[in-house]
């Protein structure tokens, strides 16, 4: 690792490559500001603009969108009560009573401060898990990814989705959908009905553009969102800057123990910024010495909400990298980058393409240090974009859709399929399936596939099913997991029946 | 009304028994997990039927929303896409942008002239400008129309 930190440090800084992280995280702060608009949304429509630069520079500028999206949602959480991204969901809660105080510009500031330090924290977490995790992934047969992507999905199936049953029926449609094209064991063409384009599948990336954008247009006009909420011009106040981090400072504690839950979190695929926030929020409380304050206005709430969802960042790139099942859904987007590049997420990943994987990596840590100043003296020039009119961003968003779908392999049946994805996407979310297992079976399909094949053709050879798919230590832990996260929503209920009857609030959601 | 939980279902059904036999002629390495993950999906299916016979509340799909809007962007956006391959995608992007701008503004009843020349200089920055960047930066070429 050490040997790529000095070329890293090289790429990152140098000029044009660092502009152009400092833009992705300008754009990401402005996007995730906006109601409506998510930070995969804002990951899925910019990742054509960033595939004519060189992978480095390409990820470095995605990472800045993503870290700067998450942080963006605090903005208009703080100042209007409504979460630009729904990982500034927890942000609410203490913000926006603290703006309704006048002391709008202290959560401001500790939301961006907290931000900061979570997301630094994150990266570092990432730099350290990631090459921890590739070793185990080293020893990965057919059979140990064939389990690996059962894993993901019981996952994400009983995380991601209200009912157990939706998120399973979501993940094998997704696994369907990853079917079509040559298949990668025998070669054959499957469901591409004479089309020739459909020979390489469907395009993760214009998959995601459609089921990520198209029903958040849908919705905007479907609920007429008006901002008719104006954000008010507040001055900000020499000193209160300089106080708040002074007072975030002394609290070390809260704001570690938040990036930490924010980190592992994200590592949990299905569990996004939203369910990070909500849960290092909960035990921000549980740990106070004052609870009742918390709710009314207190920079605590803020910070511990933020740094973990700006945590949570690195930590949906642990699997991803390592594995190739990203922990929440705008690392989806950056693996659909990741495979545009021609780089594979996994091992290779750290040890033919390390130079690349570093200089992402690295420019992580950057990225939240460029987040924090922007956010620091920016955020009260960026909240004025939260009055931008729906009718001027449903039609524009519509717009990016086609460009960017398009452009990806100049290719119009690509924009037809991202419409088609995207039509679905509305009528799905209708009928209460969550986007998230739909998606992680399109990505794991193929890893699913692989092993599978693969591992039937060894058991016809060994001749024995319990020795390839049962008996092999890494499987048999990957059984485990998949056991106990499928009965996890059982568990989960009898604990929250068990904390309600004590009075305690637990909260879940999506992001 | 028929529930839409088991017509989702039923149509799902369809289509995975449709996949298990439209790669039943292939060779087992191509054919075997898409038939698998198939019958998976008609079993959970069966189940997601079954639930929701017994007990369901009856909704409508769309409720309380605005149907028109609704349909309207659905439908200009199939315009839309279909309008690029026939006038290109400058023209059909400039057409596209500049209609639906004015059909979501809320001030277009009240300063009709004011809102139109907004969304048309709007539009336009917005066309050209991709148009710009992706033709002669990315030297991507966006598709031109049959008609012109």
């Amino acid at each position: 690792m050490l040997e790529y930190l000095a070329g890293a440090l090289y790429h990152i800084f140098n000029l044009s490559n660092f502009l152009l992280m400092t833009l992705g995280v300008s754009v990401g702060i402005i996007v995730g500001a906006l109601p409506g608009l998510t930070a995969t949304m804002a990951l899925a429509v910019l990742v054509p603009f960033t595939f004519v630069m060189d992978p480095a520079t390409g990820l470095m500028t995605l990472g800045g969108i993503y870290v700067g999206a998450i942080y963006g949602g605090c903005i208009s959480a703080i100042l209007i009560n409504t979460p630009g991204t729904p990982s500034a969901i927890a942000t609410t809660f203490d913000g926006y009573p603290l703006s309704q105080k006048g002391k709008g510009e202290h959560a401001l500031v500790a939301a961006a401060f907290s931000s900061g330090v979570g997301g630094v924290i994150g990266a570092l977490l990432l730099m350290l898990l990631a090459p921890l995790l590739v070793e185990v992934a080293l020893k990965f047969g057919p059979p140990e990814y064939f389990w690996l992507a059962v894993f993901g999905l019981a996952i994400i199936a009983t995380i991601a989705a209200n009912s157990i049953l939706k998120g399973l029926i979501g993940g094998a449609l997704g696994l369907l959908v990853s079917t079509v094209g040559l298949s990668p064991i025998g070669g054959a063409m499957r469901f591409t009905f004479g089309f020739y384009q459909l020979q390489a599948g469907i395009e993760l990336i214009v998959a995601l553009i459609g089921f990520f954008c198209i029903p958040e247009i849908l919705g905007m006009v479907e609920e007429k969102i008006s901002n008719k909420q104006k954000i008010k011009r507040f001055v900000t106040k020499k000193g209160v800057a300089k106080e708040v981090i002074i007072y975030l400072l002394k609290k070390p504690i809260l704001l570690i123990r938040s990036a930490i839950i924010g980190a592992f979190v994200g590592i949990i695929p299905g569990a996004g910024g939203n369910v990070a926030g909500l849960v290092s929020y909960n035990e921000a409380v549980r740990w106070s010495k004052e609870r009742d304050k918390f709710g009314t206005g207190v920079l605590e709430g803020v910070a511990a909400s933020e740094a973990a969802n700006n945590s949570e960042v690195g930590g949906s790139l642990v699997p991803l990298l390592t594995l190739g099942i990203p922990g929440a859904p705008p690392a989806a987007v950056l693996m659909g980058a990741l495979l545009l590049q021609g780089l594979r997420p996994g091992p290779d990943l750290f040890l033919q393409h390390g130079a690349i994987t570093y200089t992402f990596l690295l420019s992580l840590v950057v990225a939240n240090i460029v987040m924090f100043i922007l956010g620091f003296y920016g955020s009260k020039y960026i909240a004025r974009v939260i009055n931008i009119p729906v009718s001027y961003l449903a039609p524009l968003i519509a717009f990016m859709t086609v460009i960017g779908s398009f452009s990806i392999r100049n290719n119009m049946l690509d924009v037809y399929i991202m419409v088609t994805m995207g039509f679905t996407g509305y009528i799905l979310r209708k009928l209460e399936f969550h986007p998230g297992p739909i998606v992680l079976g399109m990505i794991l399909g193929p890893i699913a596939e692989k092993g599978f094949v693969q591992s039937v053709m060894l058991v016809s050879s060994t001749g024995s099913v319990a020795k390839v798919f049962f008996t092999r230590p890494i499987s048999l832990v990957l059984i485990i997991l998949s056991v106990v996260s499928a009965s996890w929503p059982f568990i989960a209920n009898w604990w929250r029946k068990k904390k309600e009857a004590a009075g305690e609030v637990t909260s879940s959601g999506q992001s | 009304m028929v529930n839409r939980n088991i017509v989702f279902s039923i149509i799902i059904i369809l289509i995975a028994l449709g996949a298990f036999y439209n790669v039943g002629n292939l060779e087992m390495d191509s054919s075997i997990f898409p038939q698998v993950t198939a019958v998976i999906l008609v079993i959970l299916n069966l189940l997601h039927i079954f639930k929701h016979i017994r007990k369901d509340k009856k909704k409508a799909l769309l409720n309380d929303v605005n149907f028109s809007g609704l349909i309207t962007m659905a439908l200009g956006i199939v315009i839309y896409v279909i309008a690029i391959k026939l006038i290109g995608f400058l023209v059909a992007s400039l057409i596209f942008l500049s209609l639906f701008m004015w059909l979501l503004n809320e001030n277009r009843k009240k300063q009709p002239l004011k809102a139109f020349i907004q969304c048309i200089f709007v539009a336009s920055l917005i066309t050209f400008g991709f148009y710009g960047i992706f033709q002669h930066l990315f030297l991507i070429p966006l598709p031109q129309g049959v008609w012109f």
